[in-house]
């Protein structure tokens, strides 16, 4: 039961949990998400000229190497107008300004389940389909 | 060429080298030149020895042998009396002596001459001539004088050969055209050329001398003595033939011709030549009184005719062969000797004949040098000749006497009726024939007893000897044995002028033997006949025809027409004209003659005789034959009888006819000698004519000469005047001229000068014209003359200063030039510059002195002008900038300094040069690594003109005290505006009294300075209202003046209320020098502080409390996030499960997958729980033991999760047992779990992360280092990231505080946290004492 007309969107997972990153990995490929992790935001930047093939990253606040924010600004010279969606358990008011500061940014609180997720892609691919 | 063989040939030439030539060589002035330039042209083989006899100064010594010997190859060395003359040696005749030739032997004696040339060359030429006649060469050379004309034709007579130098070649042509002018020079060269003319003699092939001549070379010699008679009328055909072919020979080698031949076609075609060579032929030496003995028996025997002659009487003489006179002059002069010794009154005529007309010329001139007369008696040369410096000359009187004329004794008829016949050294060139001819025309022309006069080789002889007797042998004294004058001449042999071809010559003597025979068969057969000539000359007799031919009495000539009898001669004329009209002969009349006492009727016919050639020759004959006697003869008038009538008319006639005849004879002698004298008179007019019009033009030539001189002397007037104009105006200038001037000739000597000159030098017009060394005067001249004399040296003007006693000149010498641009001399100008001079010293010392003081006084001076560029740069200023003089003059600014200092100090020139005034200022540079302050004045230069032409600027270092006032106004600026006070109390001889009070101060005390000025220490402290009085006043004044240094801490209430603390601090300066003592009082206000201290150990209470609070809360917060992340997983792993079943996509897999998740995440957390547990056992606050080990592995229990998820290579490294610490465990904890995941997060990601946690003891302290594989942490950095709030990324664990707050705790357990920035990998090192026996501050 997709809640989509078009097929699923393709997601880009930036989680440095690598038990995590499977999990999730797993959950959305059973949704029939066509999804690719990468642990560090230099991990992705690497691979920066694929990043438009897909739809959506969402990525997790603290990483390694970068924070969430910064690595949807690098990501935005790749492809400026891929949505992004950056995952933290702070709630943190800095990281809820920075992540307004940038448009088709969107934060989540975790923990969270597959249902917030869900919810949040459609809401910002139902803006996009318009 | 080895040594031996060259001498062998040198033998083998000296052998060969037979003297063939002697040359005798003449020279005066002039000629040593020629000497070395002939010698030196000369070759090695020359057959000749040379004698030369170069006119020497008597008591000179003469180097005349070594000179020469360094000209030539050849041998050269001075004459040795009685030596032999050799072959390529050149002998050197010694000053002071003649030199001469005996038997071949060079003789040297005493100058024969007292006065005239030694040697002299006219002595030697005549013994040389004597001694080698044909093998002698004479050669005149440069020099004045006539030394040698004499000896070359001595040497010419005896058949040597003569050469003079070339005129235009000799440096003095006296003596070389004094020998041509004898005539008797061959050849006229320069010296060059008369080395190789003597060359060529050397080279011509030895002739064998032959009695006989060749062939081929009697036709060339018949040839050429036909040429000579065309030319010249002489026939030479009967001299002798060894003296004519010499002659020949001569004028041969002269001509340069080859051969005999050439030489008969050279004179065939050059006119010129017979001349040359007829005056060789002739040539002949002569002299006064030649053979002096001969003429003292002359002497004798013509006195004797003298005396025997009567008053009135004539005595008449003929000199045959006269040459240049010397000989007639010298017998005229023997006869007047006598006529007046005897006192006879004789008119006396001399006829003195010679062929050679150039010798003819001579004689008449009368003219010879003093050399000539050597052998004669002086008395007489007085008497007889004038003399006119070394000539002699002939007086009028004698030269009267003497009739000089041309004639040919072979041709012409005699004189008559002579009573002396000299014919001295003519017959010794003719032959035998010609000889006796000569005798017997001799003896024709003297009378009864007359005497003939020889010379020394020559006797009577042959046919003629009958005609003479011998009266002295020696003296060569004949007498004429025929009883009168006048007989048949001999017959003149016909000449050879005419021969039709000239090729088919034959000799005179083959001549004469030929003509004999015809005349032989002639005689048998032709008639009597005589062939003439067209002017009635009789060439040849045939027959009898003598018997019709009588010479008539006097002159004697060869006209037939004189020699026939009377009628005869008288038709003949016309006869001949006949003949000449018609060609054909003509036939006179018969006429009657006489012989032998009978009488023939003879008739002349006379044809013409056709024979080729120019000349008309004629045949007259006579046709004899008997008269018939007459028939009866009739009777005369007389009565008498016819026949005796007739013998007496015939009788009459007969001697009237002889007295015609006789008459005649006379008529014709006096003819002949008028005639004779006419021809004198002719040559004598001819002379005097030429001589007129020679004079007429040097009166032409005076006369222009003379309107020359006029104008010349026109114009010398003129430029007179001009001088005399300009020396006028020269004289004012010089007068005019203020400073002394001197005019100096050449060679120093003053010429004139001008009055300031007579007054400072003390000259006067008698100084003119002496040396300057010499004039008196006050000044020292050496100076002046040594630079006169350079100058005129150098021909450069030079200056220089000289000084007087009070004043000093520039003296300026120049130099003027004469004619032809030499130095004439030069002007001395004294220029007074006493002023000037001590002017230029004075500036001199001031230049100096200045200098002096620019370059030592401690200011820096410069001087730039106006473009910048440095004039002058002291030694001071260029210390302190660290430059060289040298490289400061000449640069810029700009070039010196960098660009912003430059600009600094232009901008200040330019100001300083748009004002007028200077500035003063005070600059700062930074220069050589540190800042200079200057005071400077800088101010503009001006010169003459009043313009600014420099800036200068004089700077005072003020660095020090620039830096010492500044360092004062940070130190009153401090003191004022720190938080204290500052007193200064000084002792100016009352005690201690406050000089200054810092405004700090004041405002807290809430007074002014003013007040507190002036009061003492126990007054000043009691105006800070202390508080507490732990002491009185006096007591702590006492404390602060006795000790050096005090502190004291009080507290003060002040005036506004409020209380505060002080701390005073004092400290007391003795009086040392100049300085007074004086007490400084700091007084602090310490009540911020103490409560900063209080607020600071609040501050640490509430620190470690937070810490407290903090590290749990670390901990909490590592907690939380450690349970987060698994929760999360758990989640996740859930929701999984949860949509697979909805979707059902749930399979076993995702089933066990999920489950094994969970448990895992389950275990972390319990893992977790149990550290946290283990934490919360231990007391926070509590400071004890504790195992190091336990408490690193409690730590890493709680991140073990995270280690184990982010895939963490995880190394610890411990030693065994337990490391007892004092600690608070729990913050030690705190810090260990710090470092872990800070390392944890600084890895995560990375490609083979590990991280290594080391413990180990070292000296006192326990050490724990966390390494993680990351690339260690920037230098930089390293502070930083121990200040709280920093972080390279996230505050991952919450606040952030974790380092610093980690290195707080290590500092509380007496230790550190540190970054070991050396190490290759990020690594922490935390230390803690172990001993913690020291308190803490808590």
């Amino acid at each position: 039961m997709s809640a989509y007309e078009k097929s699923p969107p393709s997601i880009i997972l930036v989680e440095d949990d690598h038990s995590l990153a499977r999990v999730w990995k797993t959950l959305f490929e059973m949704l029939d998400y066509k999804i690719s992790c990468f642990h560090t935001g230099l991990d992705l930047l690497r691979h920066a000229h694929e990043i438009g093939n897909y739809d959506i990253v969402i990525t997790d606040y603290y990483l390694p190497d970068i924070n969430g924010v910064e690595l949807i600004k690098e990501i935005r010279e790749h492809a400026p107008s891929i949505p992004a969606i950056v995952l933290t358990g702070s709630h943190e008011e800095f990281i809820k300004d920075a992540v307004k500061k940038v448009s088709g940014c969107h934060i989540l609180y975790k923990p969270l389940n597959m249902a917030d997720i869900e919810e949040k892609l459609a809401e910002i691919f139902s803006h996009t389909s318009e | 060429m080895n040594e031996s063989l060259q001498n062998k040939n040198s033998l083998n030439n000296k052998k060969s080298a037979e003297v063939r030539f002697i040359v005798g060589i003449g020279s005066s002035a002039g000629g040593l030149e020629a000497l070395r330039t002939l010698f030196g042209c000369l070759g090695q083989n020359v057959p000749m020895a040379f004698v030369v006899v170069q006119h020497l100064a008597p008591s000179h010594k003469s180097r005349l042998v070594e000179i020469l010997a360094q000209s030539t190859h050849l041998k050269v060395k001075e004459v040795e009396d009685g030596e032999r003359p050799e072959t390529s040696v050149i002998y050197i005749t010694p000053p002071n002596a003649d030199v001469y030739f005996e038997n071949g032997h060079l003789r040297l004696m005493e100058p024969h001459l007292k006065i005239g040339p030694k040697p002299s060359v006219d002595f030697f030429f005549r013994s040389l001539a004597d001694n080698f006649g044909s093998s002698a060469i004479g050669i005149v050379l440069s020099g004045t004088g006539s030394d040698g004309a004499h000896g070359v034709r001595a040497i010419k007579a005896a058949g040597g050969f003569t050469i003079s130098q070339k005129a235009s070649t000799a440096k003095y042509d006296g003596m070389p055209r004094a020998a041509k002018h004898t005539g008797a020079v061959d050849l006229e060269l320069s010296p060059e050329e008369i080395a190789q003319e003597l060359s060529r003699f050397g080279k011509i092939p030895r002739r064998v001398q032959r009695e006989k001549s060749e062939p081929a070379d009697d036709d060339h010699f018949d040839r050429i003595f036909a040429i000579l008679e065309r030319e010249k009328g002489a026939c030479f055909a009967n001299y002798k033939p060894s003296t004519i072919r010499r002659r020949v020979e001569r004028r041969i080698i002269a001509t340069r011709c080859a051969s005999i031949k050439e030489y008969a076609e050279y004179l065939q075609n050059n006119p010129a030549e017979s001349s040359n060579l007829f005056q060789d032929i002739l040539i002949s030496v002569t002299a006064f009184f030649r053979d002096p003995e001969a003429y003292e028996a002359l002497e004798k025997h013509v006195s004797e005719k003298i005396q025997a002659k009567q008053n009135g009487d004539s005595f008449r003489c003929w000199i045959i062969g006269c040459a240049t006179g010397e000989e007639p002059y010298s017998i005229t002069i023997m006869i007047c000797e006598l006529v007046e010794r005897f006192g006879k009154k004789l008119s006396l005529q001399v006829f003195a004949t010679d062929l050679d007309e150039t010798a003819l010329e001579v004689a008449r001139r009368g003219s010879y040098s003093r050399a000539s007369f050597d052998k004669f008696p002086p008395e007489l040369r007085e008497k007889y000749f004038v003399t006119y410096e070394d000539q002699l000359q002939v007086r009028p009187f004698l030269r009267d006497l003497i009739i000089f004329s041309r004639h040919n004794v072979i041709e012409d008829p005699p004189f008559l009726n002579t009573d002396l016949v000299s014919c001295r050294n003519v017959l010794i060139y003719f032959n035998q024939s010609l000889q006796e001819r000569v005798f017997k025309t001799i003896c024709y022309s003297l009378g009864k007893g007359g005497i003939l006069f020889l010379g020394r080789s020559e006797a009577v002889s042959g046919h003629a000897s009958h005609l003479f007797q011998v009266q002295d042998k020696e003296a060569r004294i004949f007498y004429s044995m025929k009883e009168r004058s006048g007989t048949i001449l001999p017959v003149l042999k016909a000449g050879y002028s005419d021969m039709p071809n000239p090729g088919e010559k034959k000799h005179a003597e083959r001549e004469e033997s030929e003509a004999e025979l015809f005349q032989a068969m002639i005689a048998g057969f032709a008639p009597d006949s005589v062939i003439i000539d067209e002017t009635s000359r009789v060439k040849h007799t045939f027959g009898k025809a003598s018997e019709y031919l009588s010479f008539p009495a006097g002159e004697v000539t060869v006209d037939v027409s004189r020699l026939l009898p009377d009628e005869m001669g008288k038709e003949l004329p016309s006869l001949l004209y006949r003949v000449s009209k018609s060609l054909g002969s003509a036939q006179g009349k018969q006429h009657e003659i006489k012989q032998n006492g009978q009488l023939y009727l003879v008739q002349m016919t006379v044809a013409p005789l056709k024979l080729k050639g120019e000349s008309k020759q004629y045949l007259l004959a006579f046709a004899k034959s008997p008269k018939l006697p007459e028939p009866a003869p009739a009777y005369t008038s007389n009565g008498k009888p016819a026949e005796e009538r007739t013998r007496e008319l015939e009788k009459e006639l007969i001697s009237v006819k002889e007295q015609l005849q006789s008459i005649m004879e006379e008529y014709q002698a006096s003819n002949e000698e008028l005639q004779s004298l006419n021809e004198e008179l002719r040559s004598a007019n001819e002379e005097l004519q030429s001589s007129n019009e020679e004079l007429e033009t040097t009166n032409e030539e005076l006369q222009s000469s003379n309107e020359e001189l006029t104008t010349l002397n026109q114009e010398l007037n003129v430029k007179s005047a001009e001088l005399q104009v300009l020396y006028n105006r020269h004289q004012a200038i010089q007068n005019a001229i203020a400073y002394p001037l001197l005019i100096i000739d050449e060679k120093l000597n003053l010429l004139d000068f001008n009055p300031s000159a007579r007054h400072l030098l003390r000259i006067s017009e008698s100084d003119i014209g002496t040396q300057l060394r010499s004039i008196p005067t006050p000044l020292d001249f050496t100076d002046i003359i040594n630079a006169v004399g350079k100058a005129l040296r150098e021909q450069k003007n030079s200056r220089f200063q000289y000084q007087t006693k009070d004043r000093s000149f520039e003296i300026q010498v120049q130099v003027f030039f004469g004619e032809k641009n030499t130095v004439a001399g030069s002007v001395v100008s004294f220029i007074d510059n006493t002023e000037i001079s001590m002017a230029l010293d004075e500036a001199r010392v001031i230049k100096s002195r200045l200098a002096s003081i620019i370059d030592n006084t401690p200011a820096m001076i410069t001087m730039k002008d106006l473009s910048g560029v440095y004039i002058l740069a002291n030694n001071r200023f260029c210390e302190v900038m660290g430059k060289k003089p040298e490289d400061v003059i000449g640069s810029t600014d700009e070039e010196l300094f960098d660009h912003v200092i430059a600009k600094q100090i232009r901008d200040t020139d330019f100001e300083v040069l748009k004002q007028d005034e200077g500035l003063q200022m005070e600059e700062s540079f930074f220069i050589g690594g540190q800042t200079h302050v200057w005071t400077s004045s800088k101010f503009t230069l001006f010169n003459a003109r009043s313009r600014p032409y420099a800036v200068c600027t004089i700077s005072l270092d003020i660095t020090e005290r620039a830096i010492r006032e500044r360092q004062l106004e940070l130190f009153r600026h401090i003191i004022s505006s720190a938080n204290s006070g500052a007193v200064i109390l000084e002792d100016s001889g009352n005690g201690l009294a406050v000089s200054f009070c810092s405004e700090q101060l004041c405002k807290l005390l809430g007074v002014n300075s003013s007040d507190l000025l002036g009061i003492n220490l126990e007054d000043f402290l009691h105006s800070i209202h202390m508080q507490g009085k732990p002491r009185s006043v006096s007591e702590l004044a006492k404390a602060i003046e006795e000790s050096r240094e005090a502190s004291f801490t009080f507290t003060a209430l002040m005036p506004r209320g409020e209380e505060l603390t002080f701390e005073l601090r004092s400290a007391k300066i003795d009086s040392f020098d100049d300085i007074k003592s004086h007490i400084i009082l700091s007084i602090f206000d310490v009540t911020e502080r103490l409560k900063d201290q209080q607020i600071i150990l609040s501050q640490q209470e509430e620190l470690s409390r937070y810490a407290r609070f903090s590290a749990l809360g670390e901990i909490a917060a590592g907690i939380s996030h450690e349970i987060n992340t698994p929760l999360n997983v758990i989640t996740a792993n859930t929701d999984i499960l949860q949509r697979a079943v909805k979707m059902n996509k749930l399979n076993d897999h995702l089933v066990i997958q999920s489950a094994q998740d969970i448990e895992t995440m389950a275990k972390g957390i319990s893992n977790i729980v149990r550290g946290l547990k283990s934490v919360a056992g231990i007391d926070p606050g509590t400071f004890e033991y504790a195992s190091m080990q336990k408490l690193i592995s409690d730590a890493l229990k709680i991140c073990q999760l995270r280690i184990q998820r982010s895939d963490v290579d995880l190394q610890v490294e411990m030693p065994n047992g337990d490391l007892m610490v004092r600690c608070y465990a729990i913050q030690i904890m705190q810090v260990i779990i710090n470092l872990v995941n800070n390392a944890l997060e600084a890895i995560a990601g990375t490609e083979n992360p590990w991280i290594k946690i080391v413990l180990k003891e070292q000296d006192e302290k326990v050490c724990v280092t966390v390494t993680d594989s990351g690339n260690g942490i920037d230098a930089s950095l390293t502070e930083k990231i121990m200040t709280p709030f920093f972080s390279t990324k996230k505050m991952q664990n919450g606040t952030g505080m974790g380092l610093s707050l980690s290195r707080a705790i290590a500092r509380r357990h007496n230790g550190d946290l540190v970054v070991d920035p050396s190490a290759p990998n990020t690594t922490f090192r935390l230390e803690i004492t172990k001993d913690q026996s020291r308190s803490m501050a808590v």
